[in-house]
């Protein structure tokens, strides 16, 4: 009697003891996703990338402000007319360049002084703008909405707008504060812009060792890698500086000499330097350069060619090869599109 | 129970001891020996000016053994009374702290654009990406078109060639322990002013130029530049900084 009433006491005790402990971790549990719902981290590092440049590879996205900043790209409200948006010059379909226009062009179809770089795989550059004079990728947006020739508005104004728009009413429901700010404005963007990861070309998936190249592809990779890697680094074929390719000096709008990354140091071992650009998703970004003078690839490999001395079989190898770079997943994909989320009903 | 109460209570009181001690600074301008204020005139270079805009960023950091220093910025606007004394906090152990003018590289590369660092105070170059350290306007009074005869000093620029901000150790333990916490900081516009000007006279002889009264009345600086490194040297030579006595 007394051992049955025994083995029921340390039952009962064994029960309560993992109850307590169910208890305990179901409240742990709940405590770390609560903190986890805030701020995600970046998760789109590719295996085969290096760690990203932003915020010395520490990048934490909160998903509400990838949302308003996918929403804010596609909007002409940041103008100060509202006829232009961010996509006005890069346009998701273009793997978020501007296309069929040498020079991009902005409010009352001012022309600008340089066609728009892509945008893609932003988390690894440590410069933007074909000169590089912007050096975070949160202040970037500030040159464009600014800019009398781009979107000719001005923060405060662009503030009091969004803060006066369905907008507000949003942000405050999902806890990204009770009004618009210069911070939440260019976080937003940033988060958005962050998620532009282009990383599933077929050169990719060989790089994963998921496909083989065919044999024109891989002479092509060869000749890539003899004339070409020196500037254009894999894995994101570009590199973190600037250099001069032997193109000879455009004329800005105000005619005076665009002399690239001289402009913004003032040194003149830099004139005619630029930011290097990524060699992915050439079939979506033409024309190509800064100034956009090379409409298609051939006319810019008729420039390597005089520079590097390759012969015409060797250039079709070499276009064979940079087609594999193309990324058709990026460029379709929905989740960068304008956003379906009604956010302004 | 009591135990783990009590342990909070000492937690929560050693946490309040090891914090908080303030240091205040105020903020004055002068030329030559009398405080100015925006809207003086003030004579420099032997002409009369008066000062229209004068804005800039100081900060204060602690100084920690193999850490990089976390400043604290904040934005002394002469046409925001309040802006001109500010305080810093500082753990009851910090011994030495930084004083410091214009943005260091760290908070510009990760700031947030909030409080202070908001672009929407007009202190930031939208296009160079990068926060204006140093805004000083004047207007000459003595030429003949006063519209057009202005100084205009926008001192940025962070990133190599240009470096446009500079710091000073000071003692602030002892300072604190003798029941001075109190900064003075000042700058002397007129000083500043004719450093300019010298400079500006020197670069022409240098270059075999011939520098007219007009072009030192509208001298500008408004972008990073070789200028701009000039003057940050000048902004410091005419900075004084002292505890208030």
């Amino acid at each position: 009697m007394m051992s049955v009433l025994r083995a029921k006491f340390h039952r009962i005790k064994g029960q309560r003891l993992a109850v307590i402990r169910l208890v305990f971790a179901c409240f742990s549990l709940m405590i770390l996703g609560f903190a986890g719902k805030r701020d995600c981290d970046f998760g789109l590092t590719p295996a085969h990338f290096p760690r990203p440049e932003y915020n010395d590879g520490i990048v934490r996205l909160n998903p509400y402000r990838v949302t308003l900043g996918r929403q804010l790209f596609y909007d002409p409200i940041l103008s100060q007319d509202s006829s232009v948006s961010c996509a006005s010059c890069h346009s998701p379909f273009h793997a978020f360049a501007h296309v069929d226009h040498d020079l991009s062009h902005g409010i009352h179809d001012s022309i600008l002084d340089r066609n728009a770089p892509a945008l893609f795989n932003l988390a690894w550059s440590r410069f933007f703008m074909w000169d590089g004079a912007i050096h975070r990728l949160d202040a970037q947006p500030l040159a464009p909405i600014t800019s009398a020739r781009e979107m000719g508005s001005d923060l405060k104004t662009v503030l009091l707008r969004l803060n006066q728009s369905p907008y507000k009413k949003w942000i405050k429901r999902k806890g990204l504060g009770d009004s618009f700010s210069s911070d939440l404005l260019l976080a937003a963007l940033r988060d958005f812009q962050l998620t532009l990861v282009s990383a599933t070309s077929r050169y990719d998936s060989m790089a994963m060792g998921m496909l083989a190249f065919s044999d024109q592809e891989n002479r092509g990779y060869l000749q890539f890698k003899k004339h070409c890697s020196s500037c254009h680094h894999e894995p994101l074929f570009n590199q973190k500086g600037f250099e001069k390719n032997g193109l000879p000096a455009g004329r800005k709008q105000d005619h005076s000499l665009d002399l690239g990354r001289m402009l913004v140091t003032g040194n003149s071992e830099d004139s005619l330097k630029f930011k290097v650009p990524s060699l992915r998703n050439l079939r979506y970004t033409y024309p190509y350069m800064h100034d956009g003078r090379f409409k298609n690839l051939q006319g810019v490999l008729k420039h390597y060619q005089g520079v590097f001395g390759f012969s015409d079989y060797e250039k079709q190898d070499i276009i064979a090869f940079l087609l594999t770079l193309n990324d058709p997943r990026f460029v379709q994909d929905p989740m960068h599109h304008f956003s379906s989320i009604k956010i302004l009903q | 129970m009591k135990l783990i109460r009590n342990l909070l209570l000492l937690l929560a009181c050693s946490l309040q001891f090891a914090r908080a001690q303030v240091l205040v600074v105020n903020y004055q301008l002068k030329a030559g020996n009398s405080l100015l204020q925006l809207g003086d005139s003030f004579l420099a270079n032997g002409k009369w000016y008066r000062l229209d805009v004068c804005k800039f960023y100081s900060g204060a950091a602690p100084i920690s053994v193999g850490k990089k220093p976390k400043f604290t910025w904040r934005l002394v606007d002469f046409s925001k009374p309040e802006s001109l004394i500010q305080g810093f906090n500082f753990s009851r152990k910090t011994e030495k702290i930084f004083i410091g003018w214009g943005v260091d590289s760290i908070t510009q590369e990760t700031s947030k654009f909030n409080g202070d660092l908001d672009p929407l105070h007009g202190m930031y170059w939208t296009w160079q990406s990068g926060y204006i350290q140093l805004k000083l306007e004047c207007t000459e009074l003595s030429g003949e078109s006063h519209e057009k005869n202005g100084i205009q000093l926008h001192i940025g620029g962070f990133t190599l060639p240009f470096k446009s901000n500079f710091m000073e150790v000071m003692d602030f333990r002892r300072q604190s322990k003798s029941g001075n916490d109190s900064l003075q900081i000042v700058l002397d516009v007129a000083g500043f002013l004719s450093g300019i000007f010298e400079a500006r006279m020197e670069d022409a002889k240098a270059s075999n130029k011939v520098l007219t009264s007009a072009d030192l009345q509208n001298i500008k600086i408004m972008s990073p530049s070789k200028w701009s490194n000039i003057a940050v040297e000048i902004w410091q030579k005419n900075t004084v900084v002292k505890w208030r006595q």
